[in-house]
């Protein structure tokens, strides 16, 4: 028997299922719930639509995509920390 | 005797040379703090030093070194987060990062809407389109960051990060939406509708 107040969901919920949906960490109940509310709802439907797209961004890309050289060690630091690794390694 | 020479090996005295810019790297995005990532790239190597005899050569060097400071990450990342018990409170006291009228409508709040974007499916392929988005993930609160990154950039499952920095699934849930809440805005008004 279907409880009308189970099956409404406020925004923030909505967003929520939104996320768990993306991480296939959505239940039966939560999908129904999930898919009721974005009929009625624009906004979240938005949301749905722009998180989604983002998270196949963020998957598609890995961290060697990011800026991965953005510091850089000078040499007298590096000239520092191999001693410091040359000094270890003797003890 | 060949079966030997054909593994890995440990070389310490090429280490800083190889790999000291990368571990700096590798730290630095996942903890946004120079000096942090100084730190933990630092620490690494001594602790490298001092477990080379569980070093078994199936994994390269770069890969085990790696690994050595990516459990330090994940350590720093649980002193953060798995002391606290009331996750939530914590995140962000900053009621500018309200979305929702928990009161009266239920809704969005109006100014917090998402808008509609001009042709992301086109604009997110920029190529300076990840500069942005990793300036929208330097802004991210420290304890939501952690929990993204781990998720986004390291690809973990969520019950390995539950388990990893010591937070409750719903915690994680919790955290994840107020992060891709917040990314998701910032993307908008930082390039989908600058």
């Amino acid at each position: 028997m279907a409880d009308k107040k189970q099956i409404l969901i406020t925004c923030k919920e909505a967003t929520l299922l939104v996320c768990k949906k993306q991480e296939k960490a959505i239940s039966l109940k939560e999908k129904i719930q999930l898919k009721a509310h974005l009929l009625v709802c624009r906004v979240c439907q938005l949301f749905n639509i722009q998180s989604a797209l983002l998270h196949q961004h963020l998957k598609k890309i890995n961290n060697e995509n990011y800026d991965s050289k953005v510091l850089q060690l000078d040499e007298t630091q590096k000239a520092a920390l191999q001693l410091q690794i040359d000094t270890e390694s003797e003890k | 005797m060949l079966k030997l020479e054909s593994k890995n090996m440990l070389n310490p005295k090429n280490w800083i040379t190889l790999y000291a810019d990368y571990l700096l790297n590798f730290a630095y995005f996942r903890l946004r703090d120079r000096a942090l990532a100084e730190d933990l790239m630092q620490d690494t190597f001594i602790s490298a030093l001092k477990s080379q005899h569980t070093y078994n050569g199936t994994a390269n060097e770069k890969t085990w070194l790696t690994a050595i400071l990516k459990n330090k990450i994940i350590d720093y990342y649980r002193s953060k987060l798995g002391k606290q018990s009331k996750i939530t409170d914590s995140i962000d006291n900053n009621t500018n990062n309200d979305y929702f009228n928990e009161e009266t409508s239920f809704h969005w709040f109006e100014k917090k809407q998402p808008q509609d974007w001009n042709n992301p499916e086109k604009t997110i392929e920029n190529s300076e389109f990840n500069t942005t988005l990793a300036d929208c993930m330097k802004k991210m609160p420290e304890k939501l960051a952690a929990v993204f990154t781990l998720k986004y950039i390291d690809d973990e499952a969520t019950e390995t990060i539950c388990k990893e920095v010591g937070i409750t699934s719903s915690n994680y849930w919790v955290m994840m939406h107020r992060a891709k809440l917040q990314l998701r805005e910032c993307l908008e008004k930082n390039w989908f509708r600058k």
